[in-house]
């Protein structure tokens, strides 16, 4: 392997753990926010399927959960992603900020 | 005698399907003449925009055409017209038969708007099981930003009540009279014209391009996030009325519904992130027109005419 292969392979394996540690990140940042907006604690939280089933959930208190990860992560979601369907469950959540990660990341290269 | 607001039976009410004008009426027609009744309500599917504040149109109806609908359908007939009334001489229309009164929603202190927001809200009341209380009911159900509102009746001190309604009230008795005979056949009719004809006028190209276009985006937001919550409800106050009366043929007003409660959503998302200065989502002004010609479409399933295809002047 000549150097140029292997300097590219630590940057892939550097993004690779980027995106690792970002995931992880978010799903932090939406299971804390989520479950103070809801008043539902984590792990109730993490076992509903749907958010919609939670007694708490409305569209207002979705809204309040997009907005206060956004603030928590430093990251806006990327309007085309605000969708009910998006925004209806964990892991749809998680998705939203990290596909709005990623397009930022994108957007910053050049 | 006990008020015959305790006939209402509450969890039959279809509250999440109507709106704060017009639940309280359906919540007296149940009263007077048995639960289910205000389904009837829902037999009306149309698309009858008017001129509305910030030049942007409205499909609100207003509260004389709730007052008249209650008539057509309801089996509801006003003693007179509706009369404005001082809050503190609220304590003299009390008596055994119903009153039907609307306020601001600012003042009225069992409403999640109270202190917070000035929008025409409705309640029933009667003379209480006590002498010096009044009965109130309110079937109004809708989650707000400050909390869920939920159908509730309660006694209250006439003195307290009428300390906490408001300045001006706007007030009718109505009384029950005998329920108008309503084919389904003439009403699934009277739908498919007037869609068609709201179409084939260029009723939703413009209603769609007044919203799109208008130079205000928070402005034509808010009045959007209004307007499809409206659309949703009468959607689904339709698809549940069908559900009774033609079963078989219900499902795809059910599942349109559905795609109305969705798109409100989507627009009350869209609005917050406009209120912050920020870009709107994309699509949602497509999606109304899409829904609303999606409307036509399927009240027409339902009729015996041809298919419809939309004219020039319905197309954009």
């Amino acid at each position: 392997m000549d150097s140029h292969a292997i300097e590219q392979a630590v940057i892939e394996q550097t993004v690779i753990e980027q995106a690792v540690i970002e995931q992880a990140v978010i799903e932090q940042a939406v299971i804390e926010q989520a479950s103070t907006v809801l008043a539902v604690d984590p792990a109730t939280l993490s076992r509903t399927r749907k958010l919609t089933d939670l007694p708490t959930f409305s569209s207002f208190r979705i809204v309040d959960i997009v907005e206060r990860v956004e603030r928590s992560l430093g990251l806006e979601v990327d309007a085309a992603l605000l969708t009910p369907d998006n925004l209806h469950d964990l892991a749809g959540l998680c998705a939203v900020f990290l596909r709005s990660a990623q397009l930022l990341a994108d957007r910053g290269r050049p | 005698m006990p008020s015959v607001l305790a006939n209402v039976d509450l969890d039959r009410l279809d509250a999440p399907a109507q709106d704060c004008i017009q639940v309280n009426l359906s919540a007296l027609a149940d009263a007077y003449h048995g639960a289910g009744t205000h389904l009837r309500l829902g037999s009306r599917l149309d698309f009858a925009p008017q001129a509305g504040p910030d030049g942007l149109p409205t499909v609100e109806p207003g509260l004389p055409r709730r007052v008249e609908q209650a008539a057509e359908l309801l089996g509801l007939v006003a003693d007179g017209p509706l009369a404005e009334l001082p809050g503190p001489r609220l304590a003299e229309l009390l008596t055994t038969d119903p009153v039907y009164v609307v306020g601001d929603a600012f003042d009225l202190p069992w409403v999640p708007y109270h202190g917070r927001q000035h929008l025409e809200h409705s309640f029933l009341m009667t003379a209480g099981p006590r002498p010096g209380e009044a009965l109130v009911l309110d079937a109004y159900h809708n989650e707000t930003r400050w909390g869920p509102a939920r159908p509730a009746r309660w006694t209250v001190p006439v003195p307290e009540l009428v300390a906490t309604v408001g300045r001006t009230l706007r007030t009718v008795r109505m009384r029950p009279a005998g329920l108008p005979v309503l084919p389904v056949a003439d009403a699934l009719a009277a739908n498919a014209a007037q869609l068609r004809d709201a179409a084939d006028a260029g009723e939703i190209e413009r209603y769609v391009l007044a919203y799109r276009q208008h130079p205000d985006l928070t402005a034509a937001t808010e009045r959007l996030t209004l307007e499809t919550w409206l659309l949703a409800r009468s959607r689904r106050l339709h698809a549940h009325w069908l559900a009774a009366a033609d079963p078989d043929r219900a499902a795809p007003f059910t599942e349109q519904a559905g795609a109305w409660a969705g798109l409100a959503e989507h627009v009350y998302i869209a609005l917050r992130r406009v209120q912050r200065g920020r870009p709107a989502p994309p699509g949602l002004t497509d999606r109304l027109r899409e829904l609303l010609l999606t409307d036509v479409r399927l009240a027409r399933t339902l009729v015996q005419e041809d298919a419809w295809t939309p004219t020039p002047s319905s197309r954009p």
